[in-house]
């Protein structure tokens, strides 16, 4: 077999086959290594992609030319737009999806590339000689070699299984651990941390009584690639149910039996992924807790009970179900479990997502200390090209935090750290009024076209539409017909204006509906096209604000601080800014200034000690 | 960038004090507070860049006669437009000026914040670095230790307790958006009660400012009254009864006296005046000028009257509390024409009294001082200021989309974290695990 490539990927998760497609993409060789084939692209906990700024980063994936989107489109069961009433900046799409029809596919399009090397092989060392990540050796005796590598391991880095006291060393759905490669990490220098999360039973679906339930059906919504079009799938409902004071009376009765209670878990939980005991015990007061019911996939057996994570025993599992509406007699196909695994501080990490401490090996997904397919999706995009570019000795591709959710997320990492599981929120992103998922494309495919990551299919794509945005902007500023204006405002519930309104200022109309302005265009628009008109329209003055800050903070993004800085040399700054700067090592100002410890004050001294070094 | 602007001379001391501003914004400020034969200066600084310009700073509650100097961008310290206001300088006024430059839509510079603007925009020019980066951290030390010393008293505690409510909303609407599902059976705050509240705390800790620059500064006081009336003896007696002079600074380009004394923990800047009276004689007449000028923005005005003539107070106009005193009260034929509480008889030249008087005008602290939340620095009435405005941009647009109605808010809690250290993002996501049950 053949052991020299371009790049070699360790880990075939959301994050290992990103970063696979992207180094193909580039004309790069990859080889892609995982433990099971199975375990490619496997949906380990929830059977859903997207939701609230998860959508949003799939769009950013997808308009970088990244799978995850499209391949969402091909397995979809259901998908849904939230917070519809809560504005254009929090629009997000959700998707049910058939989590092996999804495996499925991500494993043939793998096997369709052809500089893509897919294998079945447990890496257990990264071959570093003079500080330089040099390729690969596998647990079967296999050496590979090549120019960078990407370290994408996901959960299974001496993965452990519990529920109750029963402790078992595996992956995630009994795939095996990869229990080599830590030592290794250590050995290289990475800092190790080890982090928790958690997932819920596996219903068999013959066994749940549906009518006791509220079903919820999905919508027409969008499609989460800017290349699908919105063709017709199978659908199936979800269900909602709730937990009741007998399931909490269960749960507090067998406190003492939970490994989380008792003491026989060490990792650091997430706090947005909850087990149902912790939020039993957090929230004493709340009488019912929400628990969805969701398909594994079409037709398929089994049912993911959403809100019921837990590690309690298997025979608490089993009683605590029960008590739930439409659960009374449900069998159990897997018992929830807590997993525990190794990862790396992201602290240890460049913004590139290249590791401090050994030059050519990157990192990306859950073994970073993050958490989610789509958190995992997008860092793994990152690394994958930014592999790629060390090696051909090119500038990192970093997005800053105004420009991507995927920005936000690695600056979050590798800046600010994280004690948990981090998850993408929108509440994390300071510029989401322009980080809009209607507008992924407009930021983004551009930059991933130069990268060489986009078709030419998907560029023209994004030229057709920002032709027909500039041709609907020129229309908006023509006066409509006044009668046909004064009918459509009356038909909105919307006040008449004195002058003839322009288009303009029909779409500026908080209750305007697109279809009405659609009729008041007098050429063939793209519903896409106009709705990102309309919104740019009417949020330009919040738009135009947020752009003025965006200015002031990028001079600072701008002064680039030198790698080879010696902050402790600096007297000036505090003790704790040194330490700070010298760990994180940040690649300008504007980086710096969002390390907790840094003051403004330090900043100043920065500024003030880069210009007597450009002397 | 914002406009900035701060004192770039030493307080308290000098005879001329300088307030710098520089930003996009400079000479349109300039225009709107100095004026020259009752125009504004802007197009005069323009055409004249470099040229000292002679006119007058009308600040909010006084005026004084300086100088202002235009330096367009290529030719200043910043890189920037500058101007720089050369004026008298007394506390009142370096401070007034900072303050009414605000109002014209500039900020206070943080520490070392003209030169780090210098840096970005390439033209700082400094022989020794080092030593400026060192000056940078003695001053924000000193800032630390200050502002911490502000916090240990009840400012503290009210900033938090808005920020606290603030934070509910904020959270709780965060949460809506992130967990949408979840957070369906959570009852949303009613932004049409919560956020008048939450502005009119802010407002109140804003007024607080007034009495925090007098902890700071001082109460400033104003001998005034007709000549003769024992004006001098009176500041003499006040400053020598309570044995402690800080500065005594004879103005060389003012006919004005001004010194310093302690009563009971309360500084007073006293100031004594030219004689209230009609003169040919010009520099006399300057002197009643720029008398009632003084008496027009003091915290305290000391109108003094001989006792032993039978004279009665000339109305004056000042924003100040007045207090009359009738002295020469050792001597014969005296008497008090007027009563009240604010009537004090007093014999400057024997000390009789004067520690009564010294009191009441120290009084002047206290009564506002019931209430101990002061907000002291200019900088945090700037972030009050701040959020205030951007609470009141929320309330008027309360039914746009939430989405945006919390870059508002997000904005404010900002601005009230630049008193406190917090930031918005991270006790937002702190607030919504602590606070609501959601995840899966």
């Amino acid at each position: 077999m053949k052991n020299t490539f371009d790049v070699i990927v360790i880990g075939a998760g959301h994050a290992g086959v990103e970063s696979a497609f992207a180094v193909q993409r580039l004309g790069k060789q990859v080889l892609l290594s995982c433990t099971d084939f199975g375990t490619v692209a496997y949906m380990a906990c929830n059977p859903a992609i997207g939701g609230t700024a998860k959508g949003h980063l799939v769009r950013e994936i997808d308009a970088l030319g990244g799978e995850m989107g499209l391949t969402a489109d091909q397995s979809l069961v259901q998908i849904k737009m939230l917070n519809r009433a809560k504005g254009p900046a929090v629009f997000s799409l959700r998707g049910q999806q058939d989590k092996n029809h999804y495996h499925e596919i991500m494993l043939e399009k793998l096997r369709s590339k052809e500089n893509i090397t897919l294998v079945e092989k447990e890496a257990v060392e990264v071959i570093v000689e003079e500080g330089k990540a040099k390729g690969v050796r596998f647990s079967d005796g296999y050496v590979a070699y090549a120019g960078a590598v990407v370290l994408a391991a996901g959960v299974y880095l001496n993965g452990r299984i519990i529920t109750g006291d029963y402790v078992l060393s595996s992956g995630p759905s009994g795939y095996a651990p990869a229990n080599g490669l830590t030592d290794n990490l250590i050995a290289l220098g990475l800092p190790i941390r080890r982090f928790k999360t958690g997932t819920p039973a596996r219903i068999y679906r013959d066994s749940i009584d549906f009518s006791k339930m509220e079903i919820q059906l999905g919508e027409h919504a969008d499609r989460f690639s800017f290349m699908s079009k919105a063709s017709t799938f199978e659908e199936e409902p979800c269900y909602l149910t709730y937990t009741n004071e007998e399931t909490h009376k269960i749960i507090l009765d067998n406190i003492h039996r939970s490994p989380l209670y008792n003491g026989s878990i060490s990792g650091v939980g997430p706090r947005y992924c909850p087990s149902i005991e912790d939020k039993v015990v957090r929230f004493m007061d709340k009488s019912r807790h929400q628990i969805f019911v969701e398909p594994e996939g079409l037709h398929s057996d089994e049912m993911y009970v959403q809100g019921m994570s837990s590690s309690l025993p298997h025979d608490v599992q089993e009683k605590m179900y029960r008590t739930l509406p439409g659960l009374e007699n449900c069998r159990f196909a897997k018992y929830a479990y807590a997993i525990e695994y190794d990862c790396i501080d992201p602290l240890a990490l460049k913004p590139s997502l290249e590791t401090k401490a050994v030059e050519n090996l990157f990192a990306a997904g859950q073994v970073n200390g993050s958490s989610g397919y789509e958190e995992a999706g997008a860092q793994g995009l990152m690394a994958g090209v930014n592999a790629v570019r060390k090696i051909e000795g090119k500038t990192p591709f970093i997005l800053r935090r105004d420009e991507a959710y995927i920005g936000v997320l690695i600056d979050d990492l590798v800046t600010k750290g994280t004690n948990e599981p981090y998850r993408m929120m929108t509440a994390r992103a300071e510029h989401r009024i322009k980080l809009r998922q209607d507008n992924a494309d407009m930021r983004l495919t551009e930059i991933g076209y130069e990268l060489g990551l986009v078709s030419e299919e998907r560029y023209k794509a994004l030229l057709d539409k920002k032709a027909q945005m500039a041709e609907i902007v020129k229309e908006s500023k023509k006066t409509v017909q006044k009668e046909l204006a004064e009918e459509i405002l009356t038909k909105w519930g919307e006040p008449l204006s004195r002058k003839t309104p322009t288009l303009e200022d029909m779409m500026k109309r908080p209750n305007a509906v697109l279809e009405d302005v659609k009729s008041l265009i007098p050429f063939e628009v793209d519903d896409e096209a106009l709705n990102s008109v309309i919104i740019e329209c009417r949020y330009s003055g919040y738009l135009e604000k947020e752009e003025g800050i965006v200015r002031e903070q990028k001079r600072l993004e701008d002064k680039l601080l030198p790698e080879d800085i010696d902050y402790f040399s600096i007297k000036a700054l505090r003790i704790e800014a040194r330490q700070k700067l010298d760990k994180i090592r940040p690649l300008n100002l504007g980086q710096a200034s969002r390390i907790s410890g840094v003051s403004p004050a330090d900043i100043a001294v920065l500024i003030v000690y880069l210009q007597k070094m450009n002397r | 960038m914002k406009t900035i602007v701060a004192i770039s001379t030493p307080i308290g001391a000098g005879g001329i004090g300088i307030v710098r501003v520089s930003g996009q914004d400079a000479r349109k400020i300039a225009d709107a507070v100095f004026f020259k034969k009752g125009q504004g200066v802007g197009e005069i600084l323009k055409e004249n860049p470099l040229k000292m310009t002679f006119g007058t700073f009308q600040g909010d509650g006084f005026t004084d006669k300086g100088y202002a100097v235009f330096f367009p961008a290529n030719n200043s310290f910043t890189g920037e437009d500058t101007v720089e206001f050369y004026l008298h300088g007394g506390v009142r006024i370096m401070q007034g000026a900072v303050s009414t430059i605000t109002t014209k839509g500039a900020v206070p510079a943080e520490a070392g914040e003209f030169t780090k603007r210098a840096y970005l925009n390439g033209r700082m020019s400094l022989s020794d670095a080092e030593g400026v980066a060192d000056m940078i951290h003695a001053e924000s030390s000193a800032g630390i230790r200050a502002a911490y010393r502000m916090m240990q008293g009840g400012v503290a505690s009210k900033i938090n307790e808005i920020m606290d409510d603030l934070l509910t909303v904020l959270a709780t609407l965060e949460a809506s958006l992130d967990y949408p599902e979840e957070m369906e059976d959570e009852i949303m705050p009613a932004l049409d009660n919560a956020l008048p509240r939450v502005l009119a705390r802010v407002h109140t800790l804003a007024q607080s400012f007034y009495m925090g620059r007098i902890a700071k500064h001082g109460v400033d006081v104003v001998i005034a009254g007709e000549p003769n009336v024992g004006k001098s003896s009176l500041l003499n007696a006040l400053v020598g009864e309570n044995r402690a002079i800080v500065t005594d600074v004879a103005g060389t380009t003012r006919d004005t006296v001004t010194a310093r004394a302690e009563v009971g923990g309360v500084m007073l800047n006293l100031t004594d005046t030219a004689g209230l009276r009609d003169s040919d004689d010009l520099v006399e007449s300057i002197g009643v000028e720029r008398a009632l000028k003084a008496i027009e923005g003091a915290d305290v005005v000391v109108y003094v009257l001989d006792g032993t003539k039978d004279t009665t107070p000339e109305d004056i106009v000042t924003s100040g509390k007045v207090i009359y005193v009738y002295n020469k009260c050792d001597k014969d034929g005296f008497s008090a024409k007027t009563e009240g509480d604010n009537v004090f008889e007093v014999s400057a030249m024997k000390g009789i009294g004067v520690d009564r008087l010294a009191s009441a005008i120290a009084s002047v602290y206290e009564e506002g001082a019931y209430d101990s939340d002061l907000i002291t620095s200019q900088r945090h009435v700037s972030a009050l200021k701040s959020a205030i405005s951007s609470i009141e941009h929320a309330i008027l647009h309360k039914n746009d989309t939430i989405d945006c109605v919390l870059i508002d808010l997000r904005e404010a809690y900002n601005y009230l974290g630049e008193i406190t250290g917090a930031t918005a993002t991270e006790d937002i996501v702190d607030s919504i695990f602590s606070k609501f049950c959601v995840g899966k």
